[in-house]
């Protein structure tokens, strides 16, 4: 048992040298970030005519009530040249139609594109007037199904994945698109930020308001999020090994994610095996590449407000990085993969897989060993302070690092919620979410379906009603 | 076990405390400039407006990094007089003496936010110390400094200038190509060095972009011999070549669309121009192409024919009727399918080896398979 308590010893040790490591690493590329962002760069950017096009693809299943102002919001964001596809997914709530009837579309013929294999498009929509929209309706297949169709569609050389809930700042996408401005040839894929949306004032998919949510649950989620893109995307972009950019809002280039045969349609953590899928072939094909992460761009999503539609996402996003990582395991501690393969890769499969479950048996057993006399209660009492202030050291770097971002400065009040939070995420909430994970694997076993997710639209006066529905279990953006 | 642990709480309580002093002294210095720059903005504002507006009287300088940065969000907005006199202003505040010393300044940052803020203003007087700028080791720097001497300095600084673009393509590839786009823009003939063979690809590629986007008919004979390059640099110059519309041309276009020897995306982009152009004497070769092996080039020709008006339709309509290989579908009688029916050629893996250069697809085209998703959507 003491051997046990020692080897759990063992592995926090490793988790502090990776993480410190890694938050080191974030705050590096947070300063280089911070020192080369500029305004004048970015307007730059956006009046220049060498900015890349870009395909915004929309995937919708069910999306009826806040389609239209998401689809309006994305029109309007300040970039130089963009699309809107938007990928019905075999809707049941009539989203087609309601687009049909605001934006005035009609059906046209459209050669379907071969270059990514997907359900059968019964329909494409564009509208009547000048707007750069274009609506697929296709029959059921998922949210990798629709995206490899809006690939195909998609006119532009770069796309961006954004889900059908989620609100974009108006600059965000230029700030996302800037490493393909920087370095056209080598960047093949950004991620921005992700926030929670609860408690913001929206209207008319325009985040009007920022604020904290009142929702416990959705409190910690923000702690959270700030945690896993600040202090670990923000540190593994400096090692080129980010293996994770959310499904929520991610730039890709097309051309390569098509050669690298687009979205797996069998497994539910499709973002997350992709992006580990072009480490892969890049590397395969010994190109020279960058994924990269962008601290500052903001995109805005709902987090789920009850207990049981987070414990589904969580179960969904441990069985998906568990089948990616079982996927691509030959990538494992194979150093032709460099920092992905011998660090990003081995951290995520013990941390983050096997590490819920490496945790909850270190409190079993130490909690055993202080009842069968093997270690003093004050050992007890040190061993869970240092795991609880480890925690609360991560979270509270990631908030400072967070503030030292341009634009980012919420009231004292705010940072006051947030620190309570931090501390109570690792009382508590950390360890639920790990029994919530660890019920993944069972998953992954049993291959359990995912549940159906409901709808109400962001947008005022449904946004109270939609925070409280919790609807976004299902889609859900993996923070870290 | 239990003396370990103590230091570790210790420890990590001292880290704790630390990393809260440190986020609380970041919020108050970061709010503290919020506050005061939200404090001096109006009075700046103000007082550079009517400035702008005739007024004789000098505006306070004394909050100098306020003034700065208003002049600095102003002055791209203003054209003409206006502009002259904002930048007459910051000279005589010394803004710009200020920002050519600051290049010579020993941090990187302070070096660069100093040449970004000359590249604003724009002013003459600065040539000398850009010209030094471009030897600094900064690539952000050196092309910040290029950048602007394009904008504002004589012809005897455009050799120069070239030279770091072409220096800087491979390293700083976003960078140089904003400098080569300020040549283009200010000094259009000085592309003509970057286009020809001599220059390096990944410059000329830039180069072409350029003169393809701001329609610079005068490099169309460059483009034109540029159809004979390498597949990536002959698709991007038919681009530029249907974006210029330069019906000379159509002839070589013709003949890079039929030649079965070359890439699909040099051949669909030339299709793609060909389209543009709107020349009818280029009916047979895209009549051709309806039938090529590739699934993008059939689009190509399909979304040219479409633009060539009634005749181009006629053919299109023809070709569908007898049943070529996804003829039907790609003419858009057949309506939507599944990917397989779509036919047998995907040219979208094959492109992934083709590096766009910034902006080659600001056109709707940056791969083989993006050129013909664009290409296929009628006009």
């Amino acid at each position: 048992m003491i051997f046990y308590v020692w080897l759990i010893l063992g592995f926090f040790s490793a988790f502090v040298i990776v993480n410190t490591g890694v938050l080191l690493l974030a705050a590096l590329e947070l300063r280089h970030y911070v020192s080369r962002a500029s305004a004048s760069g970015l307007r730059r950017m956006v009046r220049s005519p060498l900015t890349p096009p870009i395909s915004v693809l929309v995937p919708a299943y069910n999306e009826a009530p806040g389609i239209a102002d998401s689809v309006r919001s994305l029109l309007a964001l300040d970039y130089p040249q963009l699309e809107v596809v938007v990928i019905n997914d075999g809707s049941t709530d009539g989203t087609t139609e309601h687009l049909a009837d605001v934006f005035d579309l009609r059906e046209v013929s459209r050669p379907t594109p071969p270059f990514l294999p997907h359900r059968p498009v019964r329909a494409v929509y564009e509208p009547r007037s000048q707007l750069r929209l274009l609506v697929i309706d296709k029959e059921n297949g998922g949210k990798a199904d629709s995206l490899n169709a809006g690939i195909n569609f998609a006119a532009y050389p770069i796309f961006c994945t954004i889900d059908a809930d989620s609100i974009l700042e108006a600059d965000a996408l230029a700030k996302t698109a800037l490493p393909f401005v920087d370095d056209p040839r080598q960047t093949i894929a950004t991620g921005g930020m992700v926030r929670v949306a609860n408690g913001c004032r929206i209207e008319r998919g325009r985040v009007m308001e920022a604020g904290l949510p009142r929702s416990r649950l959705a409190m910690f989620q923000v702690v959270e999020y700030v945690r896993a893109f600040f202090g670990t995307r923000t540190g593994w972009t400096a090692l080129n090994a980010l293996l994770i950019v959310s499904g929520a809002f991610g730039l890709f280039r097309r051309d390569v994610v098509i050669a690298a045969g687009g979205y797996r349609t069998d497994i539910v953590g499709e973002d997350f095996e992709l992006v580990v899928r072009l480490h892969r072939t890049c590397h395969d094909a010994g190109r020279p590449y960058r994924i990269v992460y962008v601290p500052d761009p903001v995109c805005w999503t709902e987090a789920p407000e009850r207990a049981r539609f987070l414990r589904r996402q969580r179960r969904r996003w441990h069985r998906g990085c568990l089948e990616t990582l079982l996927i691509h395991r030959r990538m494992l501690l194979n150093p032709r993969y460099r920092a992905v393969g011998l660090l990003a890769m081995p951290a995520m499969l013990v941390f983050d897989v096997l590490g819920p479950l490496i945790e909850l048996s270190g409190y079993a057993v130490t909690l055993a060993a202080f009842l069968f006399g093997k270690i003093s209660l004050v050992t007890f009492v040190l061993f869970l302070a240092v795991s609880v202030l480890y925690g609360l050291f991560l979270t509270l770097s990631a908030i400072t690092l967070e503030d030292a971002t341009p634009n980012r400065h919420s009231a004292w009040s705010d940072l006051g919620r947030m620190v309570l939070y931090a501390l109570g995420e690792n009382l508590g909430y950390r360890q639920v979410m790990h029994i919530w994970r660890t019920e993944g694997f069972w998953q992954l076993i049993r291959k359990a379906e995912w549940g159906a997710m409901e709808r109400k639209g962001l947008s005022a006066p449904e946004q109270a009603a939609a925070a409280a529905a919790g609807q976004a279990a299902a889609g859900g953006h993996r923070p870290g | 076990m239990t003396g370990v642990l103590t230091h570790l709480v210790t420890w990590l309580a001292v880290a704790i405390g630390l990393t809260v002093a440190l986020d609380v002294a970041t919020r108050v210095v970061v709010r503290r400039r919020d506050l005061r720059e939200r404090r001096l903005r109006p009075r700046a504002e103000l007082a550079i407006a009517e400035y702008l507006a005739g007024s004789a009287a000098m505006p306070d300088m004394r909050e100098r990094s306020v003034v700065l940065e208003v002049a600095i969000e102003a002055i791209y907005d203003l054209r003409g007089s206006e502009r002259a006199r904002l930048v007459e202003l910051l000279e005589q505040g010394g803004y710009v003496a200020d920002a050519m010393s600051g290049l010579r300044a020993r941090r990187r940052v302070r070096r660069l936010r100093a040449a970004e803020t000359l590249a604003a203003i724009g002013s003459p007087a600065a040539v000398p110390a850009l010209l030094a700028g471009l030897e600094d080791s900064d690539v952000d720097v050196r092309t910040t400094c290029a950048r602007t001497l394009a904008e504002v300095g004589g012809d005897d600084v455009i050799g120069s200038v070239v030279t770091v673009a072409e220096r800087d393509m491979v390293t700083a590839p976003g960078a140089a190509a904003a400098v080569v786009l300020a040549l283009g823009t200010a000094r259009p003939p000085a592309l003509a060095h970057l286009i020809r063979h001599g220059a390096a690809p990944e410059a000329r590629a830039v180069a072409i972009a350029v003169a393809s986007e701001l329609r610079l008919s005068e490099h169309a004979p460059l483009l034109q011999a540029c159809l004979a390059d390498r597949d990536d640099l002959a698709a991007a110059a038919a681009r530029g070549l249907g974006m210029i519309g330069e019906i000379r041309s159509a002839g070589a276009l013709m003949a890079l669309a039929g030649d079965e020897d070359r890439g699909p995306a040099a051949r669909a982009a030339a299709v793609t121009a060909l389209g543009a152009l709107g020349d009818l004497s280029a009916l047979p070769v895209l009549e051709d192409q309806l039938c090529a092996q590739d699934w993008s080039l059939r689009a190509a020709a399909a979304g040219a024919l479409s633009r060539l008006g009634e005749r181009g339709l006629a053919e299109l309509s023809g070709a569908a009727g007898s049943g070529g290989s996804g003829l039907a579908e790609l003419s858009g009688s057949g309506g939507s399918g599944s990917a397989a029916s779509a036919g047998s050629g995907s040219s979208g893996s094959g492109s992934s080896g083709s590096a766009a250069p910034a902006g080659s697809g600001s056109s709707g085209s940056g791969s083989s398979g993006t050129a013909s998703a664009g290409a296929a959507r009628p006009p």
